[in-house]
Parts: C-alpha cells; sequence; structure tokens
C-alpha cells in the first residue's frame, strides 16, 4: 500500500509488531480450536492445554504492548503509521480478552462431561455458532495481515447474525428449561458456554474495525 | 478528551478570520520558478506551520510574505497577498511600513552587535519617536513578551551576543515583537537550540498567537504538530495539502503529505 520508510530500521520494527500481532492470533486461534473440541468430545486433556496455554497469550500482550510504546517512544509515528501501531495494541487487548473467553469455555467443558444432561441440550447449536465465531476471527486476523477492507466488512457484517444466534439458542434453552425445570442448571451452563462464544465474535467485529480504521483514516466503531 | 480538543482547534480554526490571504502566487528566481500558483488563507492570531523538504519552497513562501526577496535583485513575485485584504506585492506598496506589520526571526540567532536594550529599541525608532521612559517601558514589554526579561534585565547594557543561544532567539523575537508587528514570520526558530531552550521557544509560541499571526517554517515536524493550528505541506514548490494540524498528522487528505511526515520520502 505505501512505499517503504526511508528508515529500514523503522520499517523492521512495524514488521515485527504486524507479525507479532499474527502470532499472537495464531495462538488464541488454536486455543480456540481446542476449546470447542473439548466441548464437543469431553476431552479433559484438551482442558488441561488451553488453561496451560492461556499464559502464553497473556505473554504476548505485554510483549507487544511493549514494543508499540518503545516505537511509540522512538519514532513518534504519524498518519497511517500511527494508526496501525494504535490499533494494534487495541487488538492485542481483543486478542487477550478473546484468550479469557476461550478459558470460560474450557472450564465449561470440564463441568459438561459430569453432565449428563448437557448432552440432551443438543450440542449441534453450540457447534454451529462456535464455527461462525471461529470463522470470523480467522477473518479478522487475515484482513489485519493484508489490511483488507473488504474481508474485514464482512467479518464486521457477520456479526449480526452471530447475536442472531445467540438470540435463538437462548430461546431454545428457556423452552427446554420450562418444560424441564432438572434441565436447568446445565441450560444456564450453555448459556454461558454460549454468550462466551458471542463475546469471541464481538471480539473478532472489532479487529474488523482496526482493519478499516488504519486503511481508511475513519474510526466504524459505533457507526451503527 | 483528546478528541474535544482536536474538534475544538478545528472549530477554531474554521471561524478564524484570514491574515493573509494568498492568492495564485508564483515566485522566480530568475529563470527558476520556485513557487507555483499558491492559493492559501492564513488565519488571524493561529500558528500556522510550513513544512516539507529541502527545496520545496516553504521559506521561499514565507520570504515573500514580508517581500525580504526585494533585497535580492532577479527574484520577483507574481499574484496576490492581501495582508488585511491589502495587496502587499503591489510596487507601490510601502515596503517600511510591510516590515513594521511583518515581523521575522531568522534560523541563526542574529542580534545585532550592540546591548541587548538596543537591539529592541533599535528597530522601534524605525517607526516611533519614544521618550526615554516609554522605550524602557517597551524594551520591558517585549523582553518579558519573549519570557527573557527575568533573564536580561540586569544586564541590558550588556552587548546582546553576550546571551546563550537559545536567550539570542529570544531577544530576535523580543526585537521582532517590539515594534508590535501583526504577523510574525519564524523560519526555522528553534534548528540551532537544545530541547530546553526550543521548548521555550515553543511555550513562547503558543503564548503570543493570542496577540499575533503566526507563520513558521519547520523542519521538525513535531514541532508543527506541538505548536500550529494548520499546517501546509509544499513540494517542489507547490502548496500539496493545507489542513488542520490536528487531522494532518492522524489523517493527512493527500497520500504524498502521508509518505513525507511517515517517513517514506525519496
Amino acid at each position: 500500500m505505501h512505499m517503504e520508510h526511508t528508515s529500514k530500521q523503522f520499517e523492521i520494527e512495524l514488521e515485527d509488531l504486524r507479525s507479532g500481532l499474527l502470532a499472537m492470533g495464531g495462538l488464541v486461534e488454536a486455543q480456540f480450536e481446542r476449546a470447542l473440541e473439548a466441548i464437543a468430545s469431553g476431552d479433559e486433556e484438551l482442558v488441561e492445554v488451553v488453561l496451560r496455554e492461556e499464559r502464553h497469550v497473556n505473554d504476548k500482550q505485554i510483549e507487544l504492548d511493549r514494543k508499540s510504546m518503545e516505537i511509540i517512544a522512538k519514532r513518534q509515528p504519524t498518519a497511517v503509521d500511527l494508526r496501525q501501531i494504535i490499533c494494534t495494541m487495541q487488538a492485542v487487548n481483543d486478542l487477550e480478552r478473546i484468550g479469557d473467553e476461550i478459558k470460560k469455555i474450557a472450564q465449561r467443558a470440564r463441568q459438561f462431561q459430569a453432565s449428563e444432561r448437557f448432552q440432551t441440550l443438543r450440542l449441534n447449536e453450540v457447534k454451529r455458532i462456535g464455527s461462525v465465531a471461529q470463522e470470523m476471527l480467522k477473518e479478522s486476523l487475515n484482513s489485519f495481515a493484508r489490511l483488507d477492507v473488504i474481508s474485514a466488512s464482512e467479518v464486521i457484517g457477520r456479526d449480526a447474525a452471530v447475536d442472531g444466534e445467540f438470540e435463538r439458542i437462548m430461546r431454545l434453552l428457556v423452552t427446554y428449561m420450562m418444560e424441564d425445570p432438572r434441565t436447568i442448571s446445565a441450560g444456564l451452563d450453555v448459556a454461558f458456554l454460549a454468550k462466551a462464544i458471542e463475546r469471541v465474535a464481538d471480539h473478532a467485529k472489532n479487529i474488523g474495525e482496526y482493519v478499516i480504521h488504519i486503511v481508511q483514516g475513519k474510526d466504524p466503531r459505533h457507526a451503527g | 478528551m483528546a478528541f474535544q480538543v482536536a474538534l475544538g482547534d478545528t472549530t477554531v480554526a474554521e471561524v478564524a478570520a484570514t491574515k493573509i490571504g494568498i492568492k495564485n502566487l508564483n515566485f522566480f528566481y530568475g529563470n527558476f520558478q520556485g513557487l507555483r500558483n499558491i492559493t492559501l488563507d492564513i488565519p488571524e492570531r493561529q500558528v500556522t506551520a510550513f513544512i516539507g523538504p529541502s527545496g520545496c519552497g516553504k521559506s521561499t513562501l514565507l520570504r515573500t510574505l514580508n517581500r525580504m526577496y526585494s533585497l535580492y535583485p532577479g527574484q520577483r513575485a507574481e499574484g496576490e497577498i492581501n495582508l488585511n485584504g491589502v495587496n502587499v506585492l503591489d510596487p507601490k506598496h510601502d515596503l517600511n511600513a510591510l516590515r513594521g506589520q511583518v515581523g521575522m526571526v531568522f534560523q541563526k540567532p542574529t542580534p545585532f552587535p550592540m546591548s541587548i536594550y538596543d537591539n529592541i529599541a533599535f528597530g522601534v525608532k524605525l517607526y516611533e519617536r519614544l521618550n526615554k521612559s516609554d522605550m524602557d517601558e517597551r524594551v520591558e514589554w517585549a523582553l518579558k513578551k519573549a519570557a527573557l526579561w527575568t533573564e536580561a534585565k540586569d544586564k541590558l547594557s550588556q552587548s546582546g551576543l553576550s546571551l546563550s543561544g537559545g536567550q539570542q532567539q529570544r531577544l530576535c523575537i523580543a526585537r521582532g515583537i517590539a515594534v508590535k508587528p501583526e504577523v510574525l514570520l519564524l523560519d526555522e526558530p528553534t534548528s540551532a537550540l537544545d530541547p530546553i531552550s526550543t521548548a521555550r521557544i515553543e511555550e513562547l509560541v503558543s503564548e503570543l498567537r493570542t496577540d499575533y499571526t503566526i507563520v513558521m517554517v519547520t523542519h521538525n515536524m513535531q514541532q508543527a504538530a506541538r505548536v500550529s493550528q494548520h499546517t501546509a505541506y509544499m513540494y517542489l514548490g507547490e502548496l500539496i495539502e493545507f489542513t488542520p494540524t490536528a487531522q494532518i498528522f492522524v489523517k493527512p487528505k493527500d497520500k504524498r503529505t502521508e509518505d513525507y511526515i511517515t517517513g517514506r520520502f525519496g
């Protein structure tokens, strides 16, 4: 999009920041995959891996925030560079929050193992919203990597579908719980699980919005 | 909060009256054209910064505003520079009166080889006849305005050259404002100064803005970002972009401006 900086070192620093964010995104994606898998299979081992790996996501957040601050202090970035760095810091924050949601998902998976009732609550619903959120996260990171406004806009557009899906799951759960009060405990677990997945999609949408801010210089947040 | 400040500045920028209206200005060094069709309205009581790579014409533009170029044969300007609506490029325009209205401070401090007091009184005497006590008052006023009074008040009879670089530059600013101009032109006023002196000059510029229209050329883009309300980016004698400063360093309109301010130039 732009020619290179006269300062090669500055170019290297920005590239390093960009690839750092994508590496963090890769970690989070892998975690999400494991957590959803753990929900489906009830694999205790996977839950452990997710909880153990969470710390790497947090480390990445600290590392990338420090790098961003260093670049700001050293280079006094302006215009597209400034927007890229600020938006990277925000995206890092969103990825870390996704990490937290994933941790919640994994912890639910552990509880579900003990709950037979949960199985009756149709895992398919959760699988569907999970895979849409997963695609959104992947696409948001790809759009950040390529600074692709079109795919970023698509991610933003899909968030409404996830919100709709979440509402649908809620209505479904309420119906179950009214029919058979013994499902209430498991029903609430599924509700929290769906909420965590829905939040992942929200954060992916934010990342899409940063891409638009970087490229076009206009802030699309709270636009609609 | 930052956004409110930025918006506030933009609003101020929009309502400010034009102090200097530049229209279709072309400038020639003999056969070489240094400025190409510049049209630009410099707002009153604000700081306007000219930025751009060396040789882009920003100093040339500054020097046309008080017709400094007319000291040199073979240099000529075409077009209009309307100061308070009066075209100063009109050959009939009184050059001395113009220099009184539009003061200038240069890159290197240029105190006269005379006392601190006389450095300031010298210019005033060209325009006004003041008695001793009025002149004393004027000198004190100018030195206070230029934030040099506390440092200089006990050595007014010492040579201006005995001051430090930063103090000398403030003396030149005091000399510039002592004749009570309407516009102050600053040509890279801090490029020869250390960071502390630079900060003091910048602070001074921000304070002087309440009374004067200030136009400054700077190579230091952060300086333009810090002290100006409007920034003009020039390249090869052309005005590429003129935008509120709060906007130009976040989202410039022109890609050439963006490449320059982000350090992607050539």
